[in-house]
């Protein structure tokens, strides 16, 4: 299931490529697409369960989960 | 206890390196982390249970990889083997055209299929090797964002396609499409892009490097207290519950708790935070905050180079990652360039579709967009920049914002401070007339804790001192501290005219003015005890310099000195106008009222001006503060830095207008060959070689600057 989360606190495109690489690290996360000028990190994730452990790890990393977009 | 460090990549700016070291600093069983943004290594102090291997696997974690330096020969290595499969590549596809000897089965004569096939195939790899530049053309198009990626995508893509879709109709027996196919140009874009951004990131490094070695080089030291002496030692001598002092205008070499005084601090770069902080007994203090009235002492509790040198690269670092207003233009131009060239190109297309062939309508909107693509655009003033900043860091000159040598060619006045900057600063007391013996020795120890240039001069004067309370500094005006009952000021005629006292001295005070001398005054609240003369000298080549830089700028001098000193030393230099007594607020008052001015100085007084100005230049030997306030240290005693420093800018400027000339020329004159209106036309291959030349010529351009 695909989930877009509106994230702050990304400030260049160094940013948007460790969260990708960071989320990537999780598994069962799929795809992971990060772009800090519109604020949205969209992620492909096998299961509903893994958006915790994905947010836990986007504000682990100090970047601030505002919560998700919707369509 | 192990300690470990790490080569990191993938850092591209603080907050990324500040996201690592906090994500490392969470884990169990880490007691330290340290991340070098230049260097880019994190130096981690851990315990037993942990391994490197887990260390790795947080910077991982943190979405960051180890093997840095690896990864940076990798890229040369990989661009050469491209270079070479680009030129095999070309070989087979051009080499009928000059008669060389190309394999039977692949020859484009004989064998057309195979020969399509084998350009279709040799050129997938590049499309791998250009995958960054791919994906983020697509990701902005994507959200309807454009930058250069984008335009080299479009060509790239659309070229491949379309070579793609000759090499099927050739399949089903069109040997004519066989003229078609222009796979090469799809794969030298992305190998001539790959080369821009490799030499951009070389340079960068390069630069870098130097600036790093320089700083380095530049001993950063410290002054603790043992025994009720003080001792000046680099700052990494420094052990953790050294008793540390920090005068006003000083930057804190180490971190600590306060154990003796008070006195306001700005930490604003390392918490964004511009107002400053109260700091006394038990407040905890940051290496590389800057101390502002005050006399600190303080307990060392966090020691370490790296805590001064994070304060170093974090100035290197801003100088190199800040968008110049330059490259802000590039950007801007992209993103008006981009959809206009799509639409010319569609233009050209629906042109020769209507009165043409849909080969030829093909043809032309491939070859438009390859051939105005601007890459030599994005390398242009990067390029120029980059080897400028090196350059002058080789000569001496630091430069800590690159904006600044933009505008440097648009300086009309500099104003020059007086003391440390058109004088030495080495100043000496030639006479006191004082009304007690101890006037000498309460002067000298009240200067103890300043930083003046006058404070400095007292203190060489080798006089036992007396314990001096509750000192403070009145910027502009002078200083004042409790000895014994008593609260006593030190400072210029200025100072003392606040204080409604009888002043025993005016006529010495004139005479010693008229000689050019500085005046200090030493009083209570009640009676004024003595005045002190000191005299300056003139820096070596100020005149000569000053001289040729009056021929094309206005030079006024600002000093919070006494007028009529000021004066004097202005008409040695041959300076005319001259701004005396002034406050720091007044000075940068000045600075404001003559934009656009340079602005060059040294000490604490000087900082708002020098922040306030177009370009603020701090000279050697200069506050912490003022070099923290300024875009421009030199890091040499040398004036005539002044004048080699305007001199590289004008050559910079030139050239950056002449790569950016070169970058837009080939492409504008080669859009109406690509169009196919006029009887030469074009095909991508030639359009993409024309992109390299670009690239090449604003490379070489550049590369004039390194002298």
């Amino acid at each position: 299931m695909q989930v877009k989360l509106h994230v702050q606190k990304m400030v260049c495109e160094g940013c948007e490529n460790r969260l990708i690489n960071a989320l990537k690290e999780i598994k069962g996360v799929e795809k992971v697409t990060a772009n800090y000028q519109i604020e949205e990190v969209v992620v492909q994730l096998k299961n509903k369960e893994l958006l915790e452990k994905v947010i836990k790890k986007i504000e682990d990393l100090d970047f601030l989960v505002v919560g998700e977009k919707d369509e | 206890m192990n300690k470990t460090t790490l080569q990191v990549s993938g850092m591209t700016c603080s907050a990324c390196s500040l996201g690592l070291e906090k994500y490392i600093k969470k884990q169990k069983h880490i007691i330290d982390v340290e991340v070098n943004l230049i260097l880019q290594t994190v130096a981690i102090t851990y315990e037993r249970p942990l391994t490197k291997k887990d260390l790795m696997r947080f910077v991982k974690e943190a979405g960051f990889s180890c093997d840095a330096k690896k990864n940076k020969s990798l890229s040369w290595k990989a661009f050469f083997f491209f270079l070479f499969l680009g030129l095999f590549l070309m070989y087979i596809s051009m080499g009928h055209m000059f008669h060389l000897l190309v394999p039977d089965f692949i020859n484009k004569e004989t064998h057309p299929l195979n020969y399509a096939l084998f350009l279709f195939i040799a050129t997938i790899p590049f499309l791998f090797y250009g995958k960054d530049i791919l994906q983020s053309g697509i990701k902005n198009l994507l959200h309807k964002t454009s930058n250069m990626d984008t335009l080299i995508t479009f060509g790239v893509i659309v070229n491949f396609l379309y070579s793609l879709s000759e090499l099927v109709s050739l399949y089903k027996g069109n040997i004519a499409s066989v003229n078609n196919l222009y796979f090469e140009s799809s794969a030298f874009i992305l190998l001539f892009v790959k080369l821009g951004r490799l030499i951009d990131t070389e340079n960068k490094s390069k630069a870098v490097d130097s600036l790093q070695n320089l700083v380095t080089m530049t001993p950063k030291e410290g002054r603790i207290i043992k025994e009720e002496k003080e001792y000046v030692i680099p700052i990494n001598e420094i052990n953790v519950h050294d008793h540390v002092m920090v005068k006003p205008g000083e930057v804190f070499p180490v971190d600590g708790i306060v154990i003796d005084g008070k006195s306001h601090v700005n930490e604003a770069f390392l918490t964004g935070e511009s107002l400053p902080v109260l700091k006394e007994k038990k407040s905890e203090v940051l290496a590389g905050s800057m101390n502002l009235e005050g006399v600190l002492t303080y307990e060392a509790l966090k020691v370490g180079k790296d805590s001064m040198i994070s304060h170093i690269t974090k100035l290197v670092m801003n100088a190199f990652t800040k968008k110049t207003s330059l490259e802000k233009n590039v950007d801007k131009i992209s993103r008006f360039f981009v959809p206009f060239i799509i639409t010319m190109a569609s233009i050209f297309f629906v042109f020769h579709l209507a009165f043409h062939d849909l080969e030829t309508a093909i043809a032309s909107f491939v070859t438009t967009l390859v051939v105005a693509c601007p890459c030599a655009l994005g390398l242009a003033t990067p390029l120029a920049l980059v080897v400028t900043i090196g350059n002058l860091s080789k000569k001496g000159i630091f430069v800590k914002n690159s904006e600044a040598l933009e505008n440097l060619p648009k300086i009309k006045n500099i104003l020059l401070d007086k003391t440390g900057t058109i004088t030495t600063g080495e100043i000496s007391l030639v006479h006191s007339h004082v009304k007690k013996d101890e006037a000498l020795t309460y002067l000298c120890s009240l200067e103890k804790n300043s930083t003046h240039p006058i404070g400095v001069a007292l203190q060489k004067e080798s006089r036992p001192v007396v314990t001096v309370k509750n000192f403070k500094n009145h910027p502009g005006f002078g200083i004042e501290g409790k000895i014994g009952n008593t609260v006593y000021y030190a400072g210029s005629t200025k100072f003392l005219k606040t204080f409604a006292l009888k002043n025993p001295y005016t006529k010495e005070e004139k005479d010693y003015l008229a000689k050019g001398y500085m005046i200090v005054y030493l009083f209570s609240k009640k009676e004024v005890l003595g005045l002190f003369a000191l005299r300056d000298t003139l820096k070596k080549d100020i005149v000569k310099t000053l001289d040729n830089l009056q021929k094309d700028y206005q030079l006024c001098m600002i000093t919070g000195d006494n007028e009529v000193t000021a004066k004097v030393i202005a008409s040695e230099v041959h300076i005319s106008k001259v701004f005396a007594e002034v406050t720091p607020e007044e000075k940068e008052e000045l600075v404001i009222n003559h934009a656009p001015a340079l602005m060059i100085g040294d000490g604490i007084n000087d900082a708002p001006a020098l922040k306030a100005a177009t370009v603020g230049v701090s000279v050697f030997g200069g506050s912490d503060v003022s070099a923290d306030s300024s875009d421009i240290v030199f890091l040499k005693e040398d004036i005539t830095l002044l004048q080699t420093l305007f001199h590289v800018s004008k050559k910079t400027i030139k050239i950056i207008k002449e790569n950016l000339f070169w970058a837009f020329f080939y492409n504008l004159i080669m859009i109406p060959l690509a169009s196919g209106f006029l009887p030469i036309t074009l095909n991508p291959m030639i359009a993409s070689l024309a992109m390299t030349f670009s690239s090449i010529t604003v490379a070489l351009n550049s590369l004039r600057l390194r002298k």
